[in-house]
Order: C-alpha cells, then sequence, then structure tokens
C-alpha cells in the first residue's frame, strides 16, 4: 500500500505540498514514483522561474516513459533540489524527504483550498 | 480482450505491472523494477515468460526449398538442432519478421518469431510452401528466457544434462525439472550464457515454480519487457518494429552479415541494388551524453539540419548513459560522428558509437 502522511496536501496529478508559512515544497507521491518505476533523469524549473497552478512544471523520465510534472500552485520558485540531477533514483528511495523538487513562494494562496488531504487523496488512489 | 500466457495469474500474483504487447497482457516489471532486473540478468540471471512469441513448424520435403526462398540467409548446411537468425522479407526488400530458425532434422524446420507479427509471418509462410506443411505449435508450447551467467549453474539443479558445453544457436532435447523440452543456446539479452526453455504449455506453473526456487537463491529474478528492452538496446539487438519493420531492409538495419546475397529469395534484387549503389541510410549506435534518455521517434539532427531519427532509446544501466539506436543519412554513421537528438525543444549531445554499446562479460 502506498505511503500517504497525513500533513501534507495532495494532488489528482500524485505531487504533494508542504506548506511552510507562504512557501510550498513539492514532490510527487509514493505512488506515483512505484507506477513510474526507476527514475533515470528529472528536468526541473530554475530558481526564480514562475509556475502556476496545474500547469506543467517539469519532466521526470522513468526507463520507459517520460511523465510530466505539474505545479500544484501557482508563485515563484526558490529552491531546486540540484541532487536529483546526479541522483534522481532519490525520487524513487525518499519521495518525501530527500526527493524533494522544488520550493515555491505562493502567489496564490487561496488555491491552497483546492487541493486534496491525505485521506481524499488515499481515496482517489484506492479507487484507481 | 488482449491474449494472454498461462502465467498471467503467476505475474500477477508477484506484484507484476502489466502492459500491452503485440496484443498480449504481459509484465512490463515486478516490484524490483525494471533496473535491478536488468543488473540482476546481468550479474546473476532474469527468468523472463516469453510464451507469446510465436513458434511453427515447417515439415516436408519441401520444407528447406521452401523457405530458402522466403528468408535473407542461407539457411543450407545446417547441422540437426543448429538454428540461424534470419528476416523474413517482402519483395521489396523490407523485413516482415525478424526469425530464429532451427534445423531439427533433414525436413523439419522449427522457427521462433515475434508475438505481433506471428499469425502474419504463419500467413505468408504458408501460402509459399512447396511440398510441406506448416504447424502452429503455440497451443500446446510454451517458452521461458533464463538469460544471464548464473544460467547453467541455476539448470544443473534441474536438469542431469550437461548445457554448458552447447554451443550458441544449438538445442538439444532434454528433462528439466522433469519435464521434456528443448533446450537452445539463445535469447535476446546479449548474454553469452542463456537458454530457451521450450516445452508444453500444461507445464509452465511447474517450469516456472521449478526455475524460481533452483535461481531466486543465487540472486535471479523474474524480469518483464521493460528489462527485455534495457538489456537488447545495450546490445544493440534489433526490435521488430523499431530497427526493422515493412519499411526497413536488412541492409539499412545493419544485418548485412544476415542476407546472403547470392541467394534467390523473396526481394533479394532491392537487397543487391542497395548493396551496389549503397544503402540510403543506416543504423547507428549514438551514446548520449547524460542520463535524459531519447526515445523512437525524437529527431536526429547534424548541424542542425535533420538526418535521421531515433529508432529505440532508454537508460542503459551497464553503460551508465542514456542510449539510442537511430536510422539516420549514412555519412551521419560513421563511428565518432558528433550528433543532436531534438527532445521536447532541448537538443542532446550524442556521439556515434561502434557497436554494441556493452559487451557482456563471458562467464
Amino acid at each position: 500500500m502506498s505511503k500517504v502522511p497525513a500533513g501534507l496536501k495532495y494532488t489528482k496529478e500524485h505531487e504533494w505540498v508542504k506548506i511552510e508559512g507562504n512557501t510550498a515544497v513539492v514532490g510527487i507521491t509514493d505512488h506515483a514514483q512505484t507506477q513510474l518505476g526507476d527514475i533515470v533523469f528529472v528536468e526541473l524549473p530554475k530558481a526564480g522561474a514562475a509556475v502556476q497552478q496545474m500547469k506543467t512544471m517539469g519532466v521526470i523520465e522513468s526507463v520507459k516513459a517520460a511523465s510530466d510534472v505539474f505545479s500544484p500552485l501557482s508563485g515563484k520558485v526558490l529552491a531546486v533540489n540540484s541532487d536529483l540531477v546526479k541522483t534522481p533514483e532519490t525520487i524513487n528511495k525518499d519521495c518525501y524527504g530527500a526527493g524533494w523538487m522544488v520550493k515555491i513562494e505562493l502567489s496564490q494562496p487561496d488555491e491552497l483550498k483546492q487541493l486534496l488531504d491525505d485521506k481524499a487523496y488515499t481515496a482517489l488512489i484506492s479507487e484507481a | 480482450m488482449a491474449n494472454r500466457t498461462a502465467l498471467y495469474q503467476t505475474h500477477l500474483a508477484l506484484g507484476a505491472k502489466v502492459i500491452d504487447f503485440g496484443g498480449w497482457d504481459m509484465p512490463l516489471e515486478y516490484p524490483a523494477h525494471i533496473l535491478r532486473e536488468h543488473t540482476a540478468t546481468r550479474s546473476a540471471a532474469g527468468l523472463f515468460d516469453t510464451a507469446h512469441m510465436g513458434q511453427l513448424l515447417v515439415e516436408g520435403p519441401g520444407a528447406l526449398e521452401s523457405l530458402q526462398r522466403l528468408v535473407s540467409r542461407d539457411l543450407a548446411g545446417m547441422e540437426d538442432g543448429q538454428g540461424r537468425y534470419t528476416l523474413l522479407t517482402t519483395e521489396r526488400g523490407t523485413v516482415i519478421d525478424d526469425l530464429v530458425i532451427f534445423r531439427e532434422a533433414e525436413a523439419r524446420y522449427f522457427i521462433v518469431t515475434n508475438a505481433g507479427t506471428f499469425q502474419g509471418d504463419a500467413a505468408h509462410i504458408g501460402a509459399n510452401l512447396k511440398n510441406a506443411a506448416l504447424k502452429d505449435l503455440q497451443t500446446d508450447a510454451y517458452k521461458l528466457d533464463l538469460q544471464g551467467p548464473k544460467t547453467f549453474e541455476i539448470l544443473a539443479r534441474l536438469a542431469k544434462a550437461e548445457f554448458r558445453k552447447l554451443k550458441r544457436f544449438r538445442m538439444t532435447r532434454a528433462d528439466v525439472a522433469g519435464i521434456p523440452s528443448v533446450v537452445s543456446r539463445s535469447g535476446y539479452t546479449g548474454e553469452p550464457c542463456g537458454v530457451e526453455l521450450f516445452f508444453p504449455k500444461n507445464d509452465a506453473l511447474k517450469m516456472w515454480d521449478a526455475l524460481m526456487q533452483a535461481g531466486q537463491p543465487l540472486g535471479m529474478l523474474p524480469c518483464g519487457l521493460g528489462a527485455r528492452d534495457t538489456l537488447r538496446l545495450e546490445c544493440c539487438l534489433p526490435l521488430y518494429g523499431h530497427e526493422l519493420s515493412a519499411d526497413i531492409t536488412p541492409l539499412e538495419a545493419g544485418l548485412d552479415w544476415a542476407v546472403s546475397l547470392d541467394k534467390e529469395f523473396l526481394g533479394v534484387a532491392v537487397l543487391r541494388r542497395q548493396k551496389e549503389q549503397g544503402v540510403p541510410r543506416a543504423l547507428a549506435a549514438l551514446k548520449l551524453s547524460g542520463r535524459q534518455p531519447a526515445r523512437a521517434g525524437h529527431p536526429v539532427e547534424s548541424h542542425g539540419r535533420q538526418v535521421g531519427t531515433v529508432t529505440s532509446g532508454t537508460y542503459g544501466p551497464s553503460v551508465g548513459a542514456a542510449v539510442a539506436l537511430a536510422l539516420v543519412e549514412p555519412c551521419a554513421a560513421a563511428v565518432g560522428t558528433a550528433l543532436q537528438i531534438a527532445v521536447r525543444g532541448t537538443k542532446l549531445d550524442a556521439t556515434v558509437v561502434a557497436r554494441p554499446f556493452y559487451k557482456p562479460v563471458k562467464a
């Protein structure tokens, strides 16, 4: 069964969000990394880039295919996990911790309301 | 509904992720995932369900002569139990399928085909036989591939026969796990130690369980089509539908060694012309500078101009880089040529290298 930590928010596209004041830390969920299989490359936005809710902000390449990563919220990229350049497999090993992808400064905090809590996300992936 | 092999439920029980391949529901990977399955095959062993592939028998006094007219390779002079890799061709010299044909006896030839092309192959071969008959073996026959350095050690636990001395592309009959089988030293991973096991479909679960029990303690993993693809691509083995197709000739795909131009077979005139005038495009092995993979269909460029297209691409774990095969203009196919692959707006640097990307270590 996939891990879905409480205290995080989630999107239908399988990203997780950790809110720290007006900053959001973003990654992909355990369900997503299991579905993708071995991740071999990650393409992320640069620090300073603008991101928009539910628009693609990057790509994850697994052995078999490329998958879009969507920004769960609108804002500006504050930081990018550069470790993922050398070791993208960190996302498979520790998707909620060392496998974080970007930190975003929120421009529209109201958007948080549209995210799913852990129970709703668990229900979503159980239906799949 | 898609076809399923007799071990479909077994794969599900092992946690396999299933995909469609050539109209068959097959395991893409098991919970170990592709990279670990791949490295297990190179360092210990991998067990692959390949029963979706086609198996045919052509029998009769006219068997050899009929097959000679349909395939690119000279099949004459094979010993009983010997096999050869060859292409089944169209009148345009392009490829209907790539096959391995084994001579079982003077008037009996056993043919292994790809899964999605099997029906077409059988129809084409069947329609062109003289003094010979075609038999579809797939209803009763099964196939499993066991590949990797520990192959013979694993088989030694299940069979009295010694397979280590079996030469490449030779087959022999023996009991494995008490099941009467045909064992051929062949496969699709590039590994020098590896076999294809042919046996009755009713014994599929018994054979699978026996191999898992014997092999897992030695590091063997069950492997899906994902690892099958990364393994073959690292060794530059062609995949029908990618490096070979009804639009690609064996010479364009670099398979000159599987073409006997002095034999009369369907499409040979086109291939003789290609040999004389030069092929219009050639298969090149591209090693990318990074880990980001290129995929089939991505354009290949030289100095900003498209010179070809990627036919297959992935990350090669034994190579440690992204690797791709591409059909390009012949001058761009020279080893050492620097090329770019256009992927989603970026240009990835790649170099043409000698084939194969990876040479498995002989155990």
